[in-house]
């Protein structure tokens, strides 16, 4: 990742943070795996997800592509294995901050009792029958007895 | 090969407001006076057209619901998305002004010296980038692409003297800075650059710099912001993903 690439990543984990922060700051939660997440562990886990939401968003009212390719990586260490590569020329900062905060309230604050459920939504905008029961190991029990994903890894 | 080809000119960066044009009276207004950078006051105007976007999101989506269903065309929803969002940015700043938050001499020079800054870190990365390549090049026994990085470095230190003639203006701490900035880019690209004498990197490097310095124009794709028009175009001809404007 170039200096300018990592120095915008950065400035939008940090907003992230801090809007994760804010939340709070007015006593709300967020919740993965029934265990409380500090402000920049949602920012860390979440932003690739919330980039590939706010792209989503941006693409819808026509305001272009923010440079980023997005995939599922079945060999990731992370906790969500949806990733966000640089693809080109990177959108600066503030042409994809507003989009990050509209993914930030409609997801992310929608989904703060189970996180996942952000991850899972930004997953379908790539395969669209993507689901954390069907994809993930949320789902490995009814794998075992035998239904089959027609789309997307296994992640 | 022409001069004008454009496959010998190659942005080292740009910037990017997401209206191209002046829309806000006040801005408009500095604008012609020529103390006043056009670029600043894009950077300026955008601040509002950021927030008028955040602050009305669902407006812009449902006005693209909206067209969907009436069965517009990409060109009439992108007008209309553009007339949208310079009526809300317009809204936004009246309401911002009313609470003391308008463009004004004061905030102009804040946000110059900001603006300044940050363009000048950005070019200061990007010659942070460039000796890293030419470094990884050199350990692997290969000559960099001497051509497209003395574009880079040309244009790079060439914004970032410009950014230090306007900040001398107004901050000579930021002036300093960026001057500092500029200097140990430039250092750090000689040190890595001269580290393999049979590839003799710096040397063919510096002298591609210097030929592009005698005509600058002949390879890069250049705006001198100082200099720069407003852009002649229509308000809708909006579109920031391909648009490459700086040089």
């Amino acid at each position: 990742m170039g200096h300018e690439t990592q120095q915008s990543w950065d400035s939008l984990n940090t907003l992230v943070s801090g809007l994760a922060e804010a939340e709070f700051g007015r006593g709300e939660q967020f919740v993965y795996d029934g265990a409380r997440l500090y402000p920049e562990d949602v920012a860390d886990m979440l932003l690739p997800s919330i980039l590939c939401l706010a792209q989503g968003v941006s693409r819808y009212v026509g305001m272009g592509e923010f440079g980023y390719d997005y995939g599922l990586n079945v060999e990731t260490k992370d906790a969500f294995p949806l990733s966000a590569s640089p693809a080109g020329k990177i959108a600066p900062f503030h042409r994809i901050a507003p989009f990050v905060v509209e993914a930030f309230d409609s997801y992310v604050l929608e989904n703060r009792a189970d996180i996942a459920r952000v991850f899972e939504a930004a997953a379908q905008t790539i395969y669209p029958d993507f689901t954390l029961e069907r994809n993930t190991r949320v789902g490995r029990e009814s794998l075992a007895v035998g239904v089959h994903q027609q789309q997307g890894p296994k992640v | 090969m022409s001069s004008t080809d454009p496959r010998k000119k190659q942005p080292a960066s740009y910037r990017e407001p997401v209206l191209e044009k002046l829309v806000l009276n006040d801005l408009i207004h500095l604008s012609n006076d020529s103390r006043y950078d056009k670029n600043v006051l894009l950077w300026m105007q955008d601040r509002y057209v950021n927030q008028a976007i955040t602050e009305n999101m669902g407006v812009l989506i449902d006005l693209v619901r909206k067209g969907k269903q009436e069965g517009s065309s990409p060109e009439e929803m992108q007008r209309e998305r553009i007339e949208t969002l310079v009526k809300l940015t317009c809204e936004t700043y009246s309401s911002e002004k009313s609470l003391g938050r308008g463009a004004d001499l004061k905030t102009y020079l804040d946000a110059a010296t900001t603006f300044f800054e940050a363009e000048s870190v950005r070019y200061a990365g990007h010659l942070k980038d460039v000796s890293e390549q030419i470094a990884k090049a050199v350990a692997n026994g290969e000559s960099p692409d001497i051509d497209r990085i003395a574009r880079t470095v040309y244009g790079a230190t060439f914004k970032m003297s410009g950014a230090i003639d306007s900040l001398e203006r107004i901050n000579k701490a930021s002036a300093d800075a960026v001057a500092k900035m500029m200097e140990g880019g430039i250092k750090k690209i000689e040190r890595v650059a001269v580290t393999d004498v049979e590839l003799n990197v710096g040397r063919v490097l510096f002298k591609a710099i210097d030929q592009i310095s005698q005509s600058p124009e002949k390879y890069i794709q250049f705006t001198d912001p100082r200099r720069m028009e407003m852009p002649d175009y229509q308000l809708w001809d909006f579109e920031p993903v391909h648009r490459a404007p700086g040089f």
